[in-house]
């Protein structure tokens, strides 16, 4: 998935990008929720755009100081934002924590794994004091990176921003993993937080979290763009060309084969039709993963293959996630190349 | 213009009359007000401007897609706007009137 401002950098030329990559460098560095970074970045990239098309230069918008622009460019973001930010990444650790113990309590129901549950939990509980210590330690040092990172941000050739960058975020996981590496240490054994207690502030803050941010979070989804979409909203020239080699290929294999000859318009036809056809089967792809979880369950109760109903049906329901995520995967390919073909085809008819 | 604090009191206003207009978005913005006489104001002056108009909830925002691309804010003015707007008209002719007359004194004097 890649954010929607990312996916049309590249339509800036050299004298643009430059300067929009150091301010995208310095917000990215400033600690705010994602969320308010992706709606500032991506109206100023449609700035530079719209004033690239006028024959603008970058220093007609931002001025000769794009250290200035920068920070008044986020003056009136406050600590809230930073709060935000904060809040979205605490988020991500209790889902973590939570996926985990799923994970170690009710796969040993599934399988005859019992060794995972003992060790899983082992870890969990000995780790749960230091993931809490952790984020603090990791916010701070993500605060000292991302100061330093701005500081240096435009004393930095363009060609060195992204290697900053990489360097940043390498230096925070190494510090992490320090962290991590060190904590046995520090941390005595005795040092414990029952997992349950873990479990439900986690279930209780996630729940908190999405009723008070549901706006915020709708918002985002809204309009961020992933690949698949932004790539079926228009298509470029290197599609094109694939496309018209494809047609001039069937074109000459008819002609081999003494069949009429196949106007461009004929081709536009069939593969209209074609995508037609493949649109239907979506209805195939959304009971394929019931069909074959009730086939599972079946063949499983013929022959016996389970050990209760209770771990029966908690495999089915695994099954039936996998299923629906893979066949999910699959149509979103399926559609997706349907939809840039339909629009080529709107394009050329309206060429015609 | 060389008084940064001259341009912010006047800045708010004059981004809401041009919003008034219609629905518009940032660029456009930034470009009436430099037909308008404001040249060279940006340094990022009129970003903070429509954030703090945003919060007082004299603009709102719309979220589309821009023809170049990338999403893009339109903004549009709301009845508090309306209001800020024509105080803020009464408010900047009074000060003027003021100032002129001040300053006409200190030229005859």
């Amino acid at each position: 998935m890649r954010d929607s401002y990312v996916f049309y950098k590249d339509r800036l030329n050299d004298r643009f990008l430059s300067v929009f990559e150091k301010i995208e460098l310095f917000i990215l560095s400033c600690d705010m929720d994602k969320v308010t970074v992706e709606s500032k970045l991506s109206e100023l990239l449609d700035t530079f755009i719209s004033a690239q098309e006028d024959g603008r230069t970058p220093e007609t918008l931002v001025g000769e100081d794009v250290k200035a622009f920068c920070r008044m460019f986020i003056s009136e973001c406050s600590w809230k934002y930073r709060l935000l930010n904060l809040l979205d990444n605490i988020r991500w650790v209790f889902w973590v924590i939570l996926c985990s113990s799923i994970i170690i309590d009710i796969l040993p129901l599934v399988y005859e794994a019992k060794g995972i549950s003992e060790l899983g939990g082992m870890l969990l509980a000995l780790k749960t004091p230091y993931l809490i210590v952790g984020i603090c330690l990791t916010g701070f040092v993500a605060t000292i990176i991302n100061a330093v990172t701005r500081a240096l941000v435009f004393k930095t050739k363009r060609t060195l921003i992204k290697s900053l960058s990489f360097v940043s975020t390498v230096v925070y996981f190494v510090c992490i993993f320090l962290f991590f590496d060190l904590t046995e240490s520090f941390f005595p054994a005795e040092f414990d937080i029952p997992l349950w207690t873990v479990l439900v502030c986690g279930i209780l803050y996630l729940t908190v979290y999405y009723i008070t941010n549901r706006k915020r979070l709708k918002l985002y989804r809204s309009h961020k763009t992933d690949l698949f979409s932004a790539v079926s909203i228009e298509v470029d020239s290197e599609y094109d060309s694939f496309t018209m080699k494809r047609y001039i290929k069937e074109k000459n294999k008819a002609l081999k084969r003494n069949k009429a000859e196949l106007t461009f318009e004929t081709f536009l036809n069939n593969e209209e039709k074609r995508c037609i056809q493949n649109y239907k089967l979506y209805t195939f792809f959304k009971i394929a993963p019931y069909i074959i979880v009730i086939l599972s369950i079946l063949n499983d109760l013929a022959v016996g293959n389970y050990d209760s109903y209770l771990q029966l049906s908690l495999s089915s329901m695994i099954l039936l996630i996998i299923q629906l995520l893979v066949f999910k995967g699959m149509w979103k390919l399926i559609k997706t190349s349907n939809d840039i073909m339909m629009s080529w085809i709107r394009e050329k008819r309206n060429n015609m | 213009m060389r008084d940064p604090q001259l341009l912010k009191g006047i800045l708010e206003g004059c981004v809401l009359a041009i919003i008034s207009k219609g629905e518009t978005y940032g660029y456009r913005i930034i470009t009436q007000l430099e037909q308008n006489g404001f040249d060279r104001m940006l340094e990022g002056t009129l970003y903070p401007v429509l954030t703090r108009l945003e919060k007082r909830q004299s603009i709102v925002c719309r979220i589309g897609k821009s023809p170049l691309g990338p999403m893009r804010k339109y903004y549009s003015i709301t009845e508090n706007g309306l209001i800020e707007l024509e105080q803020f008209k009464n408010d900047f002719a009074r000060i003027t009137r003021s100032a002129m007359n001040v300053l006409e004194d200190e030229d005859e004097g």
